[in-house]
């Protein structure tokens, strides 16, 4: 069983959006348990090694294998985080 | 740098954007000669030569968007950014009016001037690209943010229990 490793500026958004879409707390559930599991790979590790899509949101985080917690870096809107990891610019 | 490559950027469409000025803008009233300004402008050679200068800063800038949080100045690429989106939000309104004179009043023209063409699609690229690099480096910075706190040791650590406990207190 993994740790949740929460830093402030994460903290706030994180139980904000928890609060509308319930399906983050389920997700966090899994991610703790096996984090290997639910874990994808970003492939950008300047905006998080893994993320994991929650309901509506999506959770950027580093997997300390260490220290056995999961430290979560950003929550954002699924859309959101898809544009940035597969958009592509066409120049 | 890519920086500075995005400053470059920033100062040609500055330069493109003081050429419109004074064209019809924010609804004013259009004119002959104001449709006719902006029309000499956008089919000119030199602006389609500005336009694709622009869209090569930004493509470079782009292709070397930092990801190494030491390479991130982040208050400077805001700025830069912010000034950037300013600068292309006034020339893609001249764009919008631009063919709304074409489309409006039952004209339907329609553009066949090559430079035109390629001078509109460069711009309406380039404001793409700054788009997607300016939500990728505000998503960059506040994971730099997040990291550097956790390094700091500021952040908390619950097990899964406490954190859904945390929830509903």
């Amino acid at each position: 069983m993994y740790s949740l490793d929460i830093p402030p500026s994460v903290d706030e958004r994180l139980a904000n959006f928890a609060k509308s879409s319930p399906s983050i707390n389920n997700k966090l559930q899994e991610l703790v348990n096996n984090p290997e599991a639910v874990a994808v790979p970003t492939g950008k590790p300047a905006i998080g090694d893994f993320y994991v899509n929650a309901g509506r949101y999506a959770i950027t985080f580093d997997i300390n294998h260490d220290n056995q917690s999961v430290q979560l870096l950003s929550v954002v809107t699924r859309p959101y985080l898809h544009k940035l990891l597969t958009g592509k610019i066409q120049i | 740098m890519s920086i500075a490559t995005l400053q470059r950027a920033n100062n040609r469409i500055s330069h493109l954007a003081r050429q419109f000025g004074g064209a019809y803008l924010g609804g004013g009233q259009k004119t002959i000669s104001s449709i006719k300004k902006v029309i000499v402008i956008t089919t000119n050679k030199a602006s389609v030569k500005a336009s694709r200068q622009i869209l090569d800063d930004v493509k470079y800038f782009m292709d070397n968007l930092p990801e190494k949080a030491a390479e991130v100045k982040a208050a400077q690429i805001k700025t830069d950014l912010s000034k950037t989106n300013k600068n292309l939000k006034f020339i893609t309104q001249i764009i919008d009016e631009i063919y709304s004179v074409i489309d409006g009043e039952g004209a339907q023209i329609e553009v066949d001037d090559k430079n035109m063409k390629t001078f509109i699609s460069n711009i309406t690229k380039t404001k793409e690209a700054l788009h997607y690099g300016s939500d990728y480096l505000l998503l960059v910075q506040s994971v730099m943010t997040a990291r550097k706190e956790i390094k700091e040791g500021k952040s908390k650590t619950y097990t899964i229990d406490e954190f859904l406990a945390k929830q509903k207190s």
